[in-house]
C-alpha cells in the first residue's frame, strides 16, 4: 500500500471513529421535539377561571442533581404586619451542598421592624404529598387546596397560624411545567399560582404576644430540574395590588442557546375573577431603561420599566419606577468583596448573577372594554440576573408576538438573514 | 511543519463541524409547556383564521414546499380535486410549480392532470390567498374562495363558500426541533366545509355543479421523509357534523410520536379541537401493485372539553393509488430495491364507510355515511406494518399526574 493510500485510510478511519464518538456523546440529545407554534394563546375568560387541580400544588419530585422546589406565601395585614413564609428544598442558599431544606419565616411589625429566620432541616425531614399541597417539616405544616390553605409554622418564640382563602381561582399555564430540552432529557421549570389573591386570617405570635390579623395574601409554587443559567439570562417579575385589582407580570429573557427568546407573562385579576392573561399573539412591549450600577458595584439595573399590552378587550400601560433598592443578593462574593478588583475582572468575562428587590412606584392605565381606570401605588418588584456579564444589558431578543396575528419563527430566524 | 501534517487535524475539525451542522437543529433545546395545548373555547374557535394563514409562507432554503388544496363532491356524482403545489416536490429538480386538476365523473371515469409550470411564473401573496400561475388563479378569503383552473380542455371554475370558520392549531405550524434552528410543517384549514358551485369541463362535457367542498393549505421548510413516517388524513361531512382529522406519525428521530389533530364542527360552528385523539389501525392489505400495505380499518377515540367521540372507518374502495418512486420516474426494479432497503413512499385515497358516536356536552349524535380519507406513507419500508404501541403522543409529559 502506498504511503498516500495509507494516510487516506488512517484519515478516514479516524474521522469515522470521531463521528461515532460524537454520535455516542450526543445520542440522548438528538431527539427532535415537536410542538405546535402559536398554540399558547391567551385563554378565553371562561377557561381562565376554571382554576387548577390540587396536584398542581403537590410536590414535583424529579430525578437528577438539579431538582428544586419551594412553596411561597406572603401576606400584608390590615394592621401593618407583613409576613413571608417559604419552604424550600433543597436550601438554594447553598446550591452545592444540597443536604438541607429550609423554612424561611419573615415578619415585619407595623413599626417596620423585621424578623427573618432561615430554619434548616435535613432534607429527609421534609415530607410532601404529590396529590395535593401537604408539606411537613420538623413539626411545621402547610396544607391546602382550593379554596383554603393552612399554614402552621413556628420557630423559637415565633408562631404563624394563618388561613389563606382564595379570592380568585388559581392560575397556571398547562400544568405549570415549562419543558426545556427534549423528551429523552427533559428539564423543567415550573410555576403555578394557586392563590393569585387570597383573604388571610389568623394569628401571629412573637415576643410572647398573640396578634389576631386579617389581610391580603398570595401563594405560588415553583419547582424544576433545570440548570437555570443554561437557558435563562434574566427576568423581571412583579406583583401589584391596588383596590380590587391584582396584577402579576414577568418577562423572561432566554440565553442565546434559546435564540434570546423572550417569554412575557401577565395575569390580571379583578374582583373575584381572573380578567386576562397574555399568550402567544398578545401585543406586548416591555421597555427597560435608565440602567444604573447598584451601590455595591456588582451589576446594573433599570430604574424605569414600562409594559404596554393588549389582549382581547383589555389593554394597558404599566409604568414602574424604582424608588429604592430594597435587597441585593449577589453570588460572586467568593471572589472577594462586592465591586472589588477580582470581582470586576471576573465580571468582564463571566456571568455575574445578581438578584434585586426594589421598592417601586407604579402607575397602571387599564382599559377594559372601553372603560379606562388608573391605578397607582408602590409595590415590590424583582430583577434577576443569571447569565449577564457585569454591566451587560440584556439582549433585545424577540417574543412570539407578530402584529399580523401569526408568529413565524422561521421567517424571524432565517428570513431576513438571507 | 509540512502542510501535509495539518491535513489530519484539519479533516478531523471539518468532520466535527460537519457533524455539528448536520445535527444542530436536533441538539438545540426546545421550549414547551406541559398540557399547554388544550382545545380553545368554542367562541375562540369561532374567530377563525386571519387571511394571512392562507397566504404564501415562502421560506428560504431547499426544504421549502407549499400547496393549496381544494376538493368538492357534487350532487350529480361529479367530484373534483384541484390546487397548486409549489415547488413540485415529486421532481428532484424542484424547478417547477404544479397545477393539479383531477376530475371524477358519475360514470366512474377519472381524469388526472398534473401540469408543471416554471416556478418563476407563480405569483403568490403572503397577505392572503392570491395565486396566479399562467392563467390559473386561486383567490379568496373568508368566507369565499374562487378556483379557476384550466388545462387542455379540462377546467374547474368553482366558488367555495365557507360553512364553517377556518381553523389551524395555533399558527398552524408544528415546530420540529428548536426555535434557534426551526423546521416547521404547517397545516391550516381555511375551509373545513364549504358549499361549492360552478362548472367543470372535460372532453365532451361542460357541467354546472353544486355540492360540498373542503380547502386546506400545507407548507413547511423540512425534508418530510426525514421527519414523517406516515400520516392518515380525512374528514367526515354529515348534515349535522363535520370532522376533519390528521394523524401524523413521525420517524424515530422525533420519538417516534404521533400527532393526532382533530376538529369537530356542528352545524355552522366549530365545537372542539384536540391533539389527543387515540387512533388504532388494523386489517392491513396490500395495494394492487404490491408496493405497500395500508390499513382497511381505522378507529379513533377522543375526549376533550366535555366532548366524547368514537369513530370507525372501513375502507370501501381505493380512489387513488400512487407509488411515488415510480411517479418520480424511477424504474420498477429500483423502486423495489429502494423500498426494501429504505422506504417505499406511497399515496392512497380511499372511500370509506364510517360510524361515529358523539356526545357533545350531553347532546348525543349517532352518525354514519361515507367519507374520503388519505393514507400517505413517507418512510416505511415496503410491506411494513407500523406498530401503534410504538408511538406516544407528541406533547411533553413530565408530571406524574399529567394527562
Amino acid at each position: 500500500m502506498s504511503p498516500v493510500n495509507r494516510k487516506l485510510l488512517w484519515g478516514s478511519g479516524g474521522n469515522a471513529l470521531l463521528l461515532g464518538g460524537l454520535h455516542r456523546l450526543h445520542r440522548d440529545r438528538l431527539q427532535t421535539p415537536v410542538f405546535p407554534l402559536g398554540s399558547m394563546q391567551a385563554r378565553h375568560p371562561h377557561d381562565l377561571n376554571a382554576g387548577i387541580p390540587p396536584h398542581f400544588d403537590g410536590a414535583h419530585p424529579s430525578p437528577g442533581n438539579f431538582y428544586f422546589e419551594w412553596w411561597y406565601f406572603d401576606a400584608e395585614m390590615e394592621d401593618g404586619h407583613k409576613v413571608v413564609c417559604v419552604v424550600q428544598r433543597p436550601d438554594l442558599r447553598y446550591p452545592l451542598k444540597r443536604r438541607d431544606c429550609v423554612m424561611m419565616l419573615y415578619i415585619q411589625t407595623p413599626q417596620g421592624e423585621g424578623m427573618r429566620h432561615y430554619v434548616p432541616f435535613p432534607l429527609g425531614d421534609l415530607e410532601a404529598a404529590t396529590a395535593t399541597c401537604d408539606v411537613r417539616v420538623g413539626g411545621n405544616r402547610i396544607r391546602g387546596e382550593y379554596p383554603l390553605w393552612e399554614l402552621r409554622l413556628g420557630y423559637r418564640d415565633i408562631r404563624i397560624e394563618l388561613d389563606f382563602r382564595n379570592l380568585t381561582p388559581g392560575w397556571a399555564r398547562g400544568t405549570g411545567s415549562v419543558v426545556y430540552g427534549n423528551d429523552r432529557r427533559p428539564e423543567v421549570l415550573g410555576w403555578v399560582v394557586p392563590q393569585p389573591r387570597a383573604r388571610v386570617e389568623g394569628t401571629l405570635s412573637y415576643g410572647g404576644v398573640d396578634h389576631r390579623v386579617r389581610g391580603l395574601g398570595y401563594h405560588d409554587h415553583n419547582f424544576g430540574s433545570v440548570i437555570l443559567f443554561k437557558y435563562v439570562k434574566c427576568w423581571h417579575w412583579g406583583r401589584l395590588v391596588s383596590g380590587d385589582l391584582t396584577l402579576i407580570y414577568a418577562d423572561v429573557t432566554h440565553t442565546r442557546l434559546m435564540g434570546n427568546l423572550r417569554v412575557p407573562c401577565l395575569l390580571i385579576a379583578r374582583g373575584d375573577r381572573l380578567l386576562v392573561e397574555v399568550g402567544e399573539g398578545t401585543e406586548w412591549e416591555m421597555l427597560a431603561e435608565d440602567y444604573v450600577p447598584d451601590e455595591q458595584g456588582v451589576q446594573v439595573y433599570p430604574r424605569h420599566v414600562s409594559i404596554r399590552f393588549r389582549e382581547r378587550e383589555v389593554s394597558g400601560l404599566l409604568d414602574l419606577r424604582v424608588r429604592r433598592v430594597w435587597e441585593i443578593k449577589e453570588t460572586m462574593s467568593v471572589l472577594g468583596k462586592p465591586g472589588g478588583r477580582l470581582q470586576k475582572a471576573a465580571g468582564r468575562f463571566l456571568p455575574t448573577p445578581c438578584y434585586y428587590r426594589f421598592i417601586t412606584d407604579f402607575r397602571l392605565d387599564l382599559d377594559v372594554a372601553g372603560e379606562s381606570k388608573a391605578y397607582t401605588g408602590d409595590t415590590i418588584t424583582e430583577y434577576m440576573i443569571l447569565s449577564l456579564r457585569r454591566g451587560q444589558l440584556p439582549p433585545q431578543g424577540y417574543h412570539l408576538y407578530d402584529p399580523a396575528g401569526l408568529p413565524s419563527v422561521v421567517w424571524r430566524r432565517w428570513g431576513e438573514r438571507r | 511543519m509540512k502542510p501535509s501534517k495539518l491535513l489530519l487535524p484539519a479533516s478531523a475539525a471539518l468532520t466535527a463541524l460537519a457533524y455539528r451542522r448536520a445535527v444542530r437543529s436536533r441538539l438545540a433545546p426546545a421550549i414547551r409547556i406541559e398540557e399547554g395545548v388544550r382545545s380553545r373555547h368554542p367562541q375562540d374557535l369561532g374567530r377563525g383564521l386571519p387571511d394571512r394563514a392562507d397566504g404564501t409562507h415562502r421560506y428560504p432554503g431547499r426544504g421549502y414546499f407549499e400547496w393549496w388544496y381544494f376538493d368538492a363532491y357534487f350532487e350529480d356524482g361529479h367530484a373534483c380535486v384541484a390546487g397548486i403545489l409549489d415547488p413540485d416536490i415529486y421532481r428532484l429538480s424542484r424547478r417547477s410549480s404544479q397545477v393539479f386538476l383531477n376530475l371524477y365523473t358519475p360514470d366512474g371515469r377519472s381524469f388526472h392532470n398534473f401540469v408543471d409550470i416554471p416556478r418563476e411564473k407563480l405569483k403568490a401573496s403572503p397577505e392572503g390567498c392570491r395565486l396566479e400561475l399562467e392563467g390559473n388563479t386561486i383567490r379568496g378569503g373568508y368566507p369565499e374562495w374562487e378556483v379557476d383552473l384550466e388545462h387542455r380542455g379540462f377546467a374547474a371554475h368553482l366558488r367555495f363558500r365557507s360553512e364553517l370558520p377556518g381553523w389551524a392549531l395555533g399558527s398552524g405550524e408544528l415546530l420540529f426541533g428548536s426555535l434557534e434552528y426551526p423546521r416547521v410543517f404547517g397545516w391550516a384549514v381555511p375551509q373545513p366545509r364549504a358549499e361549492v358551485s360552478g362548472w367543470l369541463a372535460y372532453p365532451g362535457a361542460r357541467v354546472e355543479v353544486k355540492g360540498t367542498g373542503y380547502h386546506d393549505h400545507n407548507w413547511g421548510n423540512l425534508a418530510m421523509p426525514l421527519y414523517f413516517s406516515h400520516w392518515h388524513w380525512g374528514r367526515v361531512f354529515h348534515p349535522q357534523a363535520t370532522l376533519v382529522f390528521a394523524d401524523i406519525a413521525t420517524r424515530r428521530r422525533c420519538g417516534p410520536v404521533r400527532i393526532p389533530l382533530l376538529l369537530l364542527g356542528l352545524e355552522g360552528s366549530l365545537e372542539m379541537e384536540t391533539c389527543r385523539a387515540e387512533w388504532s389501525y388494523s386489517d392491513y392489505r396490500s395495494d394492487p401493485q404490491g408496493a405497500q400495505v395500508y390499513p382497511t380499518r381505522m378507529a379513533c377515540r377522543f375526549e376533550e372539553r366535555d366532548v366524547l367521540g368514537e369513530l370507525e372507518f372501513q375502507v370501501l374502495k381505493e380512489l387513488e393509488v400512487n407509488d411515488l418512486l415510480a411517479h418520480a420516474g424511477l424504474p420498477l426494479p429500483l423502486c423495489r430495491v429502494l423500498g426494501a432497503a429504505l422506504a417505499r413512499p406511497c399515496y392512497y385515497r380511499f372511500l370509506s364507510g364510517y360510524r361515529a358516536s358523539l356526545d357533545v356536552r350531553g347532546r348525543r349524535l349517532e352518525l354514519e355515511g361515507e367519507a374520503v380519507q388519505e393514507y400517505m406513507i413517507m418512510a416505511l419500508r415496503g410491506g411494513r406494518v407500523p406498530q401503534d404501541q410504538a408511538y406516544r403522543n407528541f406533547l411533553p409529559r413530565v408530571s406524574p399526574h399529567a394527562g
